[in-house]
């Protein structure tokens, strides 16, 4: 189909890791493959990402200090930096003006705190798709208060982010939601065309090799299961960990580990640091988890394969998890909170899930499901599980956007 | 059914033994000398070389021991640490021309560190007759045998790592003696160099134990609430009772180890640190200074340790007290025994212990203690002797007070004299056997 769309987003997607950057990956592969021509641009902070995409803009050093001083706040700062920062302006401006988009997919609300006045001040007629991923505002106080702000800070920050999503919904040609609740919410704000696109995964394609390796690092340990939290290095991945595994991991057999692994494992490398400590639980955490690291989508796809149980102790954040979907389709056995099936509630009811929602039902269920054998999905729920690729939870997205 | 007991610390220690050594040692002479069980007793040893156990000889132990404790055979010498004798013994290589030569001397320093380090290397201690021994055989376990660990294997972090894979291996039964949790579960009152490799080792041999050893009821409710904290299936545990017949220096005639020592004083035994909590004599010493009352000399016996120089400062330059307290770091066996046998009586401030061997060797002197009340401290002797807070030098001194009434004191010095009696290392050997055979030697299951 003959229409241009550029999509604006604030981290690159190359490589993608966490979950927004696979989610914003899957959905531009999916425009590229319906659309003619689509161009992606991040505008981000080079201290987060290494590697960028052709039209991707960092910005400017002075904006850089900024993001620096306000942590958690980055996404805020650089959406702003789209107007505020020269530099990004004018390549930005650059690139729409010679693009010339018929569609513009702002990626998560904050891109558009700075181009809302680019494209007013220039009078850019195209129509605007947002492609929300959570309701940032009530999630980024969570953030902000656990980040210990002030509670005048946060309160200015999260009434702009609030305002923010109220508008764009209000604004947008198309909203894009990934939750049941999260469409109806943007619909309270003011959306009038919406679609919902559940988080999906890509098919895994394991390496036999990447699995052998796996296979004699762990030998070496003296790891014989594996217990798999794989995450980003997003606040609401670690506060559920501790919220429903906790620190004190001496209910974890001996010969078993918690494989942690993803950017998650920079923040507990740098958390649980055994030589600087006087607290028995980060004396003895690294006995039982193992931290695996970030990881390629190669290696990450082997630890999945080999590992015995998914754990997806998600107990806060909005949006639907795509480490869920990632587990529905790997088929193994699966500890959850209810909270991280939030848009796969058909999937409480499969073989090999354990849903438990205290810490202590969360660590009696990973025992349970250690010792259990795993059953057999029946065809229909195995075709079910098959629904949570990309290709099929964008359909829909891909007909609204080619009505517009 | 064979019965292993770990030499290792033993095998590597020289000179006198510590409180861990002195347990082992106890325990291990008496399935030595008596043991009547149809279990076989071997001895064995971690090689860090060959990172295995090998099989090794309690004789030559028990032979250097003996003839140390024998004062006809062996003459009591001052006590050097094994820092000094490297450091002197180092120096004395140490040519004239470098140690006058400022610049040499810079990189005879730096070697000299080096070789300090090497010294403070927990476990590097080479014993003598640990060295003479070339040909280790390989120990060969099978599920048939209990091994007993009674030292410190948390100085090395692989040997309860290699004993927790071969006992998945081979299924035999692994027994430890536990002191105590103060360093895990208070670690204010402990250096913190040691927490770490500490509680890690306490992990693992929560793990990998079929029976553990707690030397006293509150380290068993300790080691209970380690495990709960940490979410730790705690395996069966009982508690045993340490030896306290120690040897006395068995010299006819003792003499006074310093002239300061007045005729009437109260003692005070145990290494200067933190936990032992000296600084509450200074302070119930203050408070009798205010309020006009006059008090015994207080004599403290014990080595520097961990944050005591505030406290020793304080005692050895407040003029309201410097004459009324007297430290010594470093004294002979044969003068804390004649500083036992001659006080009035014995106050032990600690804020918390494992046991609390002083207590012991008090009330085996027929000396009154007065004590903390917390931890293990009230197990000792019960009702026997008298306690205060370690919180409260009020209280402290209110019971320093009490028996420094000859009438109090003598009531209890009787009742001591005739009620406690001295529980032997044959006592705890046998306690020892008789636990391990209860709760081991019927099972031969494998473990998961």
């Amino acid at each position: 189909m003959k229409k241009r769309i550029l999509v604006i987003g604030t981290y690159p997607i190359v490589n993608p890791q966490h979950g927004g950057q696979k989610r914003l990956a899957a959905i531009v592969d999916n425009y590229k493959e319906n659309f003619s021509q689509v161009k992606y641009c991040a505008i981000y902070f080079k201290g987060f990402y290494k590697e960028k995409g052709r039209n991707d803009i960092a910005v400017s050093k002075q904006t850089e200090k900024r993001v620096v001083e306000t942590p958690f706040l980055g996404d805020v700062v650089v959406g702003e930096a789209i107007y505020n920062d020269q530099k990004v302006r004018n390549k930005i401006f650059n690139l729409i003006k010679s693009f010339r988009p018929k569609i513009i997919h702002i990626e998560q609300p904050f891109p558009y705190l700075g181009l809302k006045r680019l494209i007013d001040e220039h009078n850019i007629d195209c129509k605007i798709v947002f492609g929300s991923q959570n309701i940032e505002a009530p999630m980024k106080e969570e953030i902000l208060i656990n980040a210990g702000y002030s509670q005048e800070d946060i309160q200015g920050a999260i009434s702009k982010i609030s305002e923010l999503e109220k508008e764009l919904s209000r604004v947008s040609d198309l909203t894009i939601a990934c939750t049941e609740l999260d469409l109806s919410k943007h619909k309270s704000m003011g959306a009038k065309n919406l679609v919902l696109a559940p988080n999906g995964i890509k098919h895994l394609s394991v390496s036999s090799d990447a699995v052998r390796e796996w296979r004699s690092t762990l030998d070496e340990k003296g790891i014989e299961k594996i217990v798999l939290f794989v995450g980003s290095a997003h606040p609401p991945n670690w506060v559920g960990f501790y919220d429903m595994v906790g620190k004190s991991l001496g209910f974890i057999p001996q010969n078993t580990r918690i494989v942690i692994a993803g950017s998650i494992c920079d923040f507990f490398e740098k958390d649980i640091v055994p030589k600087k400590t006087l607290d028995i639980a980060d004396a003895t955490f690294w006995l039982r988890a193992y931290s695996a690291g970030r990881l390629s989508q190669k290696k990450l796809e082997a630890l999945i394969e080999i590992a015995d149980i998914i754990i997806l102790p998600i107990t806060e954040g909005g949006g639907s998890n795509l480490k869920t979907a990632e587990a529905i389709l790997a088929d193994k056995k699966v500890v959850c909170t209810d909270h991280a099936v939030r848009s796969f509630e058909w999937f409480k009811e499969f073989p090999n899930v354990w849903m438990a929602n205290t810490k202590s039902d969360f660590q009696a269920a990973i025992l349970s499901a250690l010792g259990a054998q795993k059953v057999k999905r029946s065809p229909e729920q195995q075709e079910k599980a098959e629904s949570v690729d990309w290709e099929h939870t964008l359909k829909r997205t891909m007909k609204a956007v080619e009505k517009l | 059914m064979r019965l292993l007991i770990d030499l290792t610390d033993l095998e590597r220690w020289s000179g006198h033994h510590g409180g861990i050594q002195r347990v082992v040692y106890g325990i291990t002479k008496y399935y030595y000398l008596n043991s009547k069980t149809d279990t076989r007793i071997e001895y064995i040893s971690y090689h860090e070389g060959d990172k295995k156990f090998i099989h090794t000889d309690f004789k030559p132990i028990y032979d250097r021991v003996e003839a140390l404790k024998n004062p006809q055979k062996h003459t009591p010498t001052e006590r050097v640490s094994l820092k000094v004798r490297a450091r002197l013994g180092i120096r004395q290589y140490v040519p004239k021309s470098v140690r006058k030569n400022k610049f040499a001397r810079g990189g005879f320093k730096a070697a000299l560190k080096t070789a300090k380090k090497a010294v403070n290397t927990p476990r590097k201690i080479i014993n003598p007759s640990a060295r003479k021994n070339n040909s280790h055989t390989t120990v060969h376990f099978s599920n048939d045998d209990t091994l007993l660990v009674m030292g410190k294997p948390w100085d090395n972090l692989e040997i309860i790592q290699l004993l927790s894979e071969m006992r998945g291996q081979h299924g035999f039964k692994l027994v430890q003696v536990v002191y105590d949790m103060i360093i895990s579960l208070y670690p204010h009152l402990h250096h913190p160099s040691l927490f770490t490799r500490y509680t890690q080792h306490m992990f693992n041999t929560v793990v990998n134990s079929d029976l553990l050893l707690p030397i006293s009821k509150s380290s068993d409710r300790d080691l209970s609430r380690f495990c709960e904290m940490l979410l730790l299936t705690k395996p069966t545990s009982k508690v045993i009772r340490l030896g306290d017949d120690i040897v006395e220096s068995g010299l006819a005639k003792l003499e006074k180890p310093d002239v300061r020592v007045e005729d009437k004083y109260v003692l005070c035994v145990g290494t200067i640190e933190i936990r032992k909590n000296h600084q509450l004599l200074y302070s119930a010493y203050k408070l009798a200074e205010a309020r006009g009352e006059s008090l015994p000399q207080l004599v403290i016996v014990g080595a520097k340790g961990w944050l005591s120089s505030d406290a020793q400062y304080l005692m050895k330059h407040d003029p309201g007290v410097k004459d009324r307290i007297l430290l010594f770091n470093n004294i002979s066996d044969p003068g804390l025994d004649w500083l036992y046998k001659n006080c009035l009586f014995t106050v032990y401030p600690s804020m918390y212990e494992g046991w609390g061997l002083p207590i012991a060797e008090s009330l085996k002197y027929g000396k009154m203690c007065i004590s903390s009340n917390t931890s293990s401290m009230p197990e000792i002797a019960g009702d026997l002797i008298d306690y205060f807070s370690p919180y409260s030098s009020q209280e402290c001194l209110e019971k320093i007070l009490k028996y420094t009434d000859s009438n109090n004191l003598e009531q209890k010095e009787k009742a001591i004299k005739t009620t406690y009696r001295t529980h032997t290392w044959e006592q705890t050997q046998l306690q020892v056997q008789n636990y391990i055979e209860a709760n081991l030697l019927n099972s031969n299951a494998k473990p998961s």
